[in-house]
């Protein structure tokens, strides 16, 4: 193996020098006397205000009352359920977060769907396509998020018609009290049934697993797996009926139920997000595919296959690769911009914690639980992409 | 060059499907196209923001202190031409001093006629004329811009806030906010940069650590918490403006972001170029300084110009501080039961300033990266 090149100002080549050694200590002194100076005078300043700095507050009952998203209860045994205004600040922040990540995942899955067609608008060939992609990205790109979540909130969501007049659509009820849409429900005569679709899942894994690579099976063993759990779930419907109803949702005059609701709060900033995100998106997609050196074009012509063969098999399992780091950053700028929900009201992490700040005044406690969830969230999104790139370069997509 | 027919042919109807799409695309554009101006023209009553212009741009200045906005925005037009006249090769002088002309003969007519206010409307197109004129002057350089950015941005904060109670609000606001983010995140940032990419493992330590926390909070937090902590670390009887806290988390949040550009400018420049100014005898700050710096910051300046329209774009953020910028201005006059129904002419108009604004700046971002190719 050959040396590595020793290159000036990069990291750990060199021997300190003494002077060197003295501006280090020098600069993390600095930064740690700002650190506990900050910390000091913020604990002095509590104490002139008297509030001592403590989180028994997390345990106080916290009387507000929160309608949207489930809280933790730990009670008896650990469960998911509705929040009650007799539980503590600490169960009302763990519903804040549990709503921030339900905006967040389904606002990744569904701003990357649309980011994709918007992007594939884009590579057109079809000028009038290709323009009005474009129009949309610049329109989109080029104004504040905060006035597209009010013009979503106040001038979409809460002008469509109330409960009574409400458009129905495929048995989607869409009103300013909320959406509805119909959902699957799972039928008593299936006890299992979720236990049964993690086991699904595992055995598929495991199938792939134990033979990814193996050249006699490695491309028949994920079918056959596949075929197998298939005729299983088919036997055992046969035998129990059919595991899953759809669940229609029904309007009466002031409310509906059943279905998967999204209150007016939810689906303002889910549009905003997603909107908003699969703009950029549509730009990393068109900039990766044109990052595609136009050789890889040329070859995929003179092999003789067309353009949209060249686009699947050629163009695009290499643009995937330039793709997925700022595609994170992309998810990452969505999961931070849910903080923005506080501006009309949706009870995200941050809206809770400003919420709980006000009534009790523990605003510097929350500080630290409050970046804790942020750094905790950026953290399982970037860990999650790392492992698909480091899945996507395996493949030898490279 | 082909004719149009042909590139008809080949751009929109290829073949049936696309045909269609093309056909389906052009329809629905020309709806939408036809519906808003039928809108904006019959039955729009842009009176709402005829009638709130102030406050939508000034916020609730009040009226003896009106001056300072239009000297504020006087200043500000001045430098936006003569930026425009810097990155723009049409100098021809005749043309600019004609419109110049043409200009104080219609604010002299509105003034005869009795229209002020569509006098100084004028007299600010009039010092955008000017400035552009004075890029003309062989002596206006890059970093003369600079320096003239800087001191504008001091003044501006100077007239725009002379105490507390008669503080600027609305679009002014932004520009304002805007400007100190861009000027004092840039020199922590290139330090921040500068530390990420030392050798010295305790600096480059304490600069990833800063970068990457603020890198994953939201703005809007950082904003709220340098609002917040401000006044409990100073003693008691000092006190600290809203502006002053906002501009502050502005300024700490996206030298975090700043810094993250230049690393990508500082590495981008090749190892030979230190090599050689060592060889030459440089020391590592001068070599850093003449050498790596210039040509670092040469390159990522088009994205140093997006990052300014990030910074704008986000500006809005300042509500949750309770400052008044121009999306919560508008968001006030909504509030106001007379205006409830011109809901969809306040989000227009202030969609269409917006737009104009990022269009000017990522139009001047694209020249300069096209200027920066050329040399």
């Amino acid at each position: 193996m050959a040396r590595k090149p020793r290159i000036p100002g990069a990291a750990g080549q060199g021997r300190a020098r003494p002077f060197e050694i003295a501006i280090q200590i020098l600069a993390v002194g600095v930064a740690v006397a700002i650190v506990a100076g900050l910390g000091a005078s913020i604990y002095h300043g509590l104490e002139r205000h008297n509030i001592p700095f403590s989180f028994a507050f997390l345990l106080q009952t916290s009387g507000l009352h929160l309608t949207e998203g489930l809280t933790l209860d730990w009670s008896h045994g650990l469960a998911l359920r509705p929040f009650a205004s007799t539980d503590s600040n600490l169960q009302a922040l763990v519903l804040g977060l549990y709503n921030t990540i339900k905006v967040a995942l389904t606002g990744i899955v569904l701003s990357t769907v649309l980011g994709l067609l918007v992007g594939a608008g884009r590579v057109s060939l079809n000028w009038m396509l290709s323009r009005i992609c474009l129009g949309f990205v610049e329109l989109i790109r080029n104004t504040p998020l905060l006035i597209q979540l009010f013009f979503w909130y106040f001038a979409v969501v809460l002008q469509l018609p109330p409960l009574r007049a409400a458009a129905h659509w495929y048995g989607t009820i869409i009103s300013r009290q909320g959406i509805y849409t119909p959902a699957f429900a799972v039928s008593s005569s299936w006890p299992l049934f979720w236990p049964a679709v993690l086991a699904s899942i595992l055995l598929f894994g495991g199938a792939l697993w134990a033979f990814a690579g193996k050249r006699r099976f490695g491309r028949a063993a994920p079918l056959a797996a596949v075929v197998a759990i298939a005729a299983a779930w088919l036997a055992v419907s046969a035998w129990k009926g059919a595991p899953l109803s759809l669940d229609v949702p029904v309007a009466s005059r002031f409310r509906a139920s059943g279905g998967i609701p999204f209150s007016p709060e939810f689906s303002a900033i889910l549009l905003a997000l997603v909107v908003y995100t699969s703009a950029f998106i549509a730009e990393i997609v068109r900039g990766s595919i044109e990052a595609v050196s136009g050789g890889q074009w040329m070859a995929a012509y003179a092999l003789g296959l067309k353009r949209r063969q060249s686009m699947t098999s050629v163009i695009l399992p290499q643009a995937f690769r330039v793709m997925v780091p700022p595609l994170v950053n992309q998810y990452l700028n969505l999961a931070k911009n849910t903080s923005l929900a506080i501006a009309i009201g949706f009870p995200d992490l941050f809206n809770i914690y400003g919420t709980i700040a006000n009534q009790t005044g523990r605003s510097m406690e929350g500080i630290l639980i409050v970046m804790l969830a942020y750094l905790l969230i950026n953290w399982l999104i970037s860990l999650l992409m790392n492992l698909y790139n480091r899945r996507l370069l395996a493949r030898g997509w490279r | 060059m082909m004719g149009f027919g042909a590139w008809c042919r080949k751009r929109l109807f290829p073949d049936a499907l696309n045909g269609v799409v093309s056909l389906a695309v052009l329809a629905v554009l020309a709806f939408l196209l036809y519906a808003l101006c039928r809108w904006a023209l019959f039955s729009a009553q842009w009176q709402v923001i005829t009638q709130n212009i102030r406050f939508l741009m000034a916020g609730s200045l009040p009226s003896p202190d009106i001056w300072r906005a239009w000297t504020a925005g006087a200043i500000f037009m001045f430098m936006t031409g003569l930026s425009l006249g810097k990155l723009l090769p049409i100098r021809r002088i005749p043309l600019l001093l004609g419109g110049l002309l043409l200009l104080a003969l219609a604010i002299a007519a509105m003034t005869v006629i009795g229209q002020p206010q569509w006098a100084l409307v004028l007299a600010l197109a009039a010092a955008a004329n000017t400035g552009w004129l004075c890029a003309a002057h062989p002596r206006s350089t890059s970093t003369l811009l600079g320096t003239a950015w800087v001191v504008t941005t001091i003044v501006m904060w100077n007239i725009l806030i002379p105490g507390e109670s008669k503080a600027v609000g609305g679009l002014l606001l932004g520009l304002l906010i805007t400007m100190v983010a861009v000027i004092f995140s840039f020199p922590v940032g290139v330090a921040l940069a500068l530390g990420r990419t030392s050798r010295l493992p305790g600096i480059r330590l304490t600069c990833v650590c800063y970068i990457e926390l603020i890198r994953s909070l939201p703005l809007i937090s950082i904003l709220y918490w340098a609002w917040m902590v401000v006044p409990l670390i100073l003693p008691g009887d000092v006190r600290i403006s809203d502006l002053v806290r906002g501009a502050v988390g502005f300024t700490l949040f996206y030298a975090a972001y700043v810094a993250e550009y230049v690393r990508g400018g500082l590495q981008g420049v090749p190892r030979d170029q230190v090599n050689a100014a060592k060889s030459l005898g440089l020391n590592t700050f001068s070599s850093m300084y003449h050498i790596v710096l210039p040509q670092a910051l040469r390159s990522v300046l088009p994205a140093l110009v997006g990052n300014v329209l990030d910074i704008f774009n986000n500006v809005p953020l300042l509500f949750i501080i309770g400052l008044t910028e121009f999306v919560r201005a508008g968001q006030v006059l909504l509030s106001n039961p007379q205006h409830s129904g011109q809901m969809y002419e306040v989000y227009v108009f202030m969609f269409a300033v917006y737009l104009a604004m990022a269009t000017l700046l990522s139009w001047s971002s694209r020249v300069v990266e096209a200027r920066l190719g050329y040399h």
